[in-house]
């Protein structure tokens, strides 16, 4: 592995109390998260002078407005931004608040997600049924009857399916593996034990997916603060390093026989990679945007863990799985941990790596993957993460 | 509002009208008059921000396909489909599909495109 010194630091974080139930407003759980996360990180709230603010691209701009700002009373913001690159968006407050802080433009940046989908009259699943645009053609989808994201990443799913001659059950492991993860994890939303004759018997939603292969939505808010690496050591919390990001962009335009990157996962990857001066053999577990159980297997291709058409096999073997030799999605993921969007991979790395995973902490988590994934797999950004200033 | 509610983007018209015309449309560059994807406003070989309208044959494979086993909207009562096809003229197209949820179906396999009552839909050949 090449020399890499970290270019930024996470050093606090904090929820806003994530719920099944309607407990109050996003923006009141976008307070909560964000006073908790400043008073993780020993710092003041007049020290903070970035807000990084990242919104459910289903919720309203009133959702979570820039007012955030007077309702923390944060008079010292020397950069403050919505960010909306929908599941992307929250590694993509972390990278801009990196760099935000390597340059001196600010010095402690507040990164937000706060989310309530579950109101008393909406179910989650009202609530995730408007359709992900994917024909390019303006009210297409809902003409054709495909609704909600379910749908869009279920027509990804089974082309990938039919291309590498895989059936149905071949993400079985992957909803299997993570609530193994969960059942561990007093955080978790779905803890009960999963069998495979249960994963099998529960009901579809959309072919490909059954219920399990689908993220479990819940209210509720996630914040972190960013600082400078060198001031990292200062605060109370055991500081985790970002060593490299990047971005790529660009959808699931199908195989057309190529062998190229499928979506634009693998340019942020190579572009995180290139930064911390890593390969993909130096990743030694992963937080991936699951909002799709499938999305993993795409995921660790794409990212270069896996050969094209063999994700599958490896998280059949276990290996992303407790006692696995890459762990991933550690908390549970979004599938039976909590969905709060791009926030969910973060928020479980930063537990892993300040030893904060209770029994499901790796005894040395090392160099760990950070996805987030947004639309119907287009917008796509990465992280990489670890207790060490040095790799 | 129903889900047939006609689109008010005007980049789309063109292809709504011609299914109200009982016409499935493509778009090509205008200046090139190579076939582009559904949604470019602009060519991706020439740099044209000129597209233009074409009847499409109607013939294609298919290249995925989704089943729904819940219901979303009262229009489509589950089980259905829904299909992607790549059309003869080498785009994609998201299309409802015709035929049983439980067909049997197979990737690749040639599919037609018919428009019936400013409808479109697709079905095995
Ligand atoms: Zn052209």
């Amino acid at each position: 592995m090449a020399s890499s010194q970290a270019k930024a630091a996470l050093t606090g974080f904090g929820l806003g109390q994530l719920s099944r139930n309607f407990t109050g407003s996003a923006r009141q759980l976008a307070v909560e998260a964000i006073l908790a996360a400043v008073k993780d990180a020993g710092l003041r709230r007049d020290e903070i002078d970035g807000l990084l603010i990242n919104r459910s691209p289903l919720a309203p701009p009133e959702a979570l407005p820039l007012h955030l700002q007077e309702d923390l009373q944060l008079a010292n913001l020397r950069m403050m931004s919505g960010i909306e690159a929908e599941g992307s968006s929250a590694a993509q407050t972390v990278q801009y608040a990196a760099m935000a802080v390597m340059t001196g433009m600010a010095r402690h940046v507040v990164c937000v997600f706060a989310d309530d989908p579950i109101r008393p009259a909406t179910t989650a699943g009202q609530a995730f049924a408007e359709p992900v645009p994917i024909s390019g053609i303006e009210g297409w989808e809902k003409q054709c009857g495909l609704f909600g994201a379910t749908g869009a990443y279920a027509m990804a799913a089974q082309e990938y399916l039919a291309h590498y001659g895989l059936d149905d059950t071949a993400f079985a492991p992957v909803a299997l593996g993570q609530r193994a993860w969960a059942e561990r994890n007093p955080r978790a939303f779905l803890r009960a034990p999963l069998t495979r004759e249960a994963y099998l018997a529960a009901p579809w939603i959309v072919e490909p997916f059954r219920l399990p292969d689908c993220a479990y939505p819940v209210n509720g808010a996630v914040a972190v603060v960013v600082s400078a690496a060198a001031r990292a050591q200062d605060g109370p919390a055991p500081p985790v390093y970002l060593h490299g990001w990047g971005q790529g962009h660009g959808g699931f335009q199908g195989f057309h026989g190529r062998g190229e990157a499928l979506t634009g996962a693998g340019r942020a990857g190579r572009m995180a990679y290139a930064m911390a001066g890593v390969t993909p053999a130096d990743i030694s577990a992963c937080q991936i945007y699951d909002a799709f159980s499938f999305v993993v297997l795409l995921a660790l291709e794409e990212y270069g863990i896996c050969k094209p058409g063999e994700a599958a096999a490896f998280v059949a073997a276990g290996e992303t799985a407790p006692g696995g030799r890459l762990p991933c999605n550690t908390g549970g993921g979004q599938l039976s941990g909590f969905y709060l969007q791009g926030m969910t991979p973060i928020a479980e790395a930063m537990l892993q790596l300040r030893g904060e995973s209770g029994d499901n902490q790796l005894q040395n988590p090392g160099l760990m993957l950070v996805t987030g994934n947004g639309g119907r797999l287009e917008y796509h950004a990465a992280l990489l993460m670890s207790r060490e200033a040095r790799l | 509002m129903s889900v047939f509610a006609p689109s008010t983007d005007t980049w789309s018209q063109p292809f709504y009208e011609g299914l109200a015309q009982g016409e499935l449309r493509y778009c090509v560059c205008a200046a090139c008059s190579r076939a582009l994807p559904y949604g470019a406003r602009v060519c991706r070989y020439c740099d044209s921000a000129g597209i233009a309208w074409r009847p499409a044959a109607g013939a294609g494979r298919l290249c995925a396909w989704v089943t729904y086993r819940r219901g979303f909207a009262p229009e489509f009562p589950p089980p259905y489909r829904v299909a992607m096809v790549e059309l003869q003229e080498g785009v994609r197209l998201l299309l409802p599909w015709q035929g049983g949820a439980e067909d049997p179906l197979r990737q690749g396999a040639p599919v037609r495109v018919t428009v019936e009552s400013g409808r479109a839909s697709a079905h095995l050949a």
